[in-house]
């Protein structure tokens, strides 16, 4: 547990001196909300919808675009070569990929929390009257973010083609999930396609909780975030190589 | 020239091990095309509307075929609204009124109310709505540019791995290299353009001709490719090049509306917005289908100076970077 904690503690720190990851989680991503936000607040009585909006959509793209920063922290050039020698020490190759998940994760959510208190009072934005089960909720689909890019990363061997593949993918589904905007007046077979995108329900819990207060899908997508996040991460136990870094 | 062909000819061995990647990639971008040509068929709708009764025979006689109607008892939750899965809540009073529940504004009220009350008349314009070919177009200018980007691998793999200083050390002409480079890139943008070509030759309408498509992709092309060698040449790691390049891209190319227009006229935003080549692009799609094209020319020969400036400084930083210096 204690070598566990090193490995752990390093992988934080690093993922806090890359200055491109830090910008895309925080910076990034309050632009885009305030930005997107601006514009698309002619349309509304109150511009308050259209950052409300935003700032919902644009977070939970930013909750799956963690999936690169997890691809980042495990597999940049400069960290491959200390993950090896970490395979030759004795504790094992479980702490390589789990403990980059877990610094992925606690990074990205405590910057995707900085993101909200900030904005939330500056755009006078409510995300419930129970802000906590709004962050609660987030945590689970983090990790599974992360998760995902960590297995990624197994399968394909590589930061470059996981984060490119990633990127393509997670953008489709949330053009496909409604994040830059509502697909439902396109027509019925769009709106079954936006239906099929899993970044749909991801929104309907958020959106449900921050506007209705309703807690029916905070179970739900709370229990099936956490089931996907153990089969991702057996998942990466079974196809992390270390021959992939020789 | 025998640079040229040998550097294009070891890139696309070099794709070999990649291919899948590029497969989906390239299936993604085409799914989105697909996607912009389907949306394009698809009738206008102004309005989803919930109709909020308690007896659901007396549903309105007479509906305008600009709205679309669904009945409830209750009235939907208010996130649908937020959301953008309905558009108003309409409650139909004893009187014969209307109560209009919704978040948007004023004008779109007054439509709402207009159309309820004559079923048959046409909406009023609000703003200007694009053709099919300013869809395709704007549907497929992010992915081609991710594209562009993500296929320039071979020159920052050579760049991270430090083979370039190699490259121009030895009796390789610096132009044929970089030419290969851009010559490989836009080659893979091909799949995009046989897409265009097979719709247009089953009948479908595509809005422009294939030329005009040719030209169009070639210089979003070159202006992805000219983005993503500069970001390469000027960040030392090239994963957080990626990155940057493609948070850049999504941000200006939804900022340009290449998927949505938006309608908020704030005169700093848009002339700020108007610099950003994506948006010049966007605007001369929409000249060239209102058949202005030559007109507003102006437009495109900007992308195309942008693109010529931003390679040229990647030009003359690498020579700096890895020629005078050695």
């Amino acid at each position: 547990m204690r070598r566990f904690f090193t490995i752990f503690k390093l992988d934080f720190a690093n993922l806090f001196k890359n200055p491109v990851l830090v910008n895309a989680n925080t910076c990034f991503s309050a632009l885009l909300i305030v930005i997107l936000g601006f514009l698309g607040s002619g349309n509304y009585a109150n511009s308050k919808t259209s950052y409300q909006y935003y700032l919902i959509s644009m977070l939970v793209f930013g909750i799956l675009n963690g999936a690169m920063t997890a691809s980042n922290c495990f597999m940049e050039r400069d960290i491959k070569k200390a993950n090896l020698r970490i395979i030759y020490s004795p504790v094992g190759s479980f702490p390589i990929y789990f403990s980059k998940i877990l610094a992925s994760f606690l990074f990205d959510y405590l910057l995707h929390i900085l993101v909200i208190a900030l904005l939330c009072p500056l755009l006078h934005v409510s995300i419930g009257v129970h802000p906590a089960y709004f962050i609660l909720l987030m945590a689970p689909m983090e990790f599974a973010a992360a998760a995902l890019g960590i297995f990624f990363c197994c399968i394909f061997h590589s930061e470059e083609a996981t984060s490119t593949l990633l990127s393509t993918t997670v953008s489709l589904l949330c053009v496909l999930g409604g994040t830059f905007f509502s697909l439902e007046g396109l027509g019925r077979t769009v709106a079954f396609l936006s239906r099929l995108s899993p970044v749909k329900w991801v929104n309907e819990a958020f959106f449900t909780l921050a506007c209705d207060n309703d807690r029916h899908y905070l179970l739900p997508m709370f229990s099936a975030a956490i089931l996907l996040s153990v089969l991702l991460v057996a998942g990466c136990s079974l196809t992390f190589k270390t021959e992939d870094y020789l | 020239m025998k640079t040229f062909i040998t550097v294009l000819k070891n890139n696309y061995l070099r794709t070999r091990p990649r291919i899948i990647l590029l497969v989906v990639m390239t299936a993604i971008a085409l799914s989105s095309t697909m996607l912009a040509v389907y949306l394009s068929g698809v009738p206008h709708v102004k309005g989803r509307v919930v109709l909020i009764t308690k007896d659901e025979k007396t549903v309105l006689g007479e509906q305008s075929k600009y709205l679309k109607f669904s009945v409830a008892q209750k009235e939907p939750p208010y996130s649908a609204l937020v959301e953008q899965k309905y558009d108003a809540y309409v409650t139909l009073k004893t009187d014969g009124n209307y109560t209009i529940k919704t978040l948007k504004n004023q004008k779109y009220e007054e439509m709402l109310l207009y159309l309820l009350t004559h079923p048959k008349a046409k909406p009023p314009k609000i703003g200007y709505e694009r053709g099919i070919g300013a869809n395709i177009i704007g549907f497929m200018m992010m992915f081609l540019m991710m594209l562009s980007f993500s296929n320039l691998f071979v020159f920052a793999d050579d760049k991270e791995q430090g083979q370039i200083k190699k490259v121009f050390a030895a009796p390789a002409s610096f132009w044929g290299y970089l030419l290969a480079h851009v010559t490989y890139c836009l080659s893979l943008l091909f799949p995009e353009y046989i897409l265009l070509v097979i719709l247009k030759l089953s009948g479908r309408n595509i809005g422009f001709s294939l030329s005009e498509y040719a030209g169009l992709i070639v210089v979003i092309g070159f202006f992805g490719v000219s983005l993503a060698m500069l970001l390469y040449v000027m960040i030392q790691k090239s994963d957080n090049a990626t990155m940057l390049g493609n948070s850049i891209m999504v941000l200006a190319t939804t900022l340009s509306g290449s998927f949505y227009s938006f309608s908020k006229n704030n005169d700093i935003l848009d002339h700020i917005i108007k610099v950003l080549p994506q948006k010049a692009i966007m605007d001369f799609i929409e000249y060239l289908e209102q058949g202005k094209g030559v007109a507003y020319c102006g437009y495109i020969i900007y992308v195309i100076l942008f693109s010529a400036v931003l390679f040229a400084i990647s030009c003359i930083k690498l020579q700096k970077m890895y020629i005078k210096r050695v």
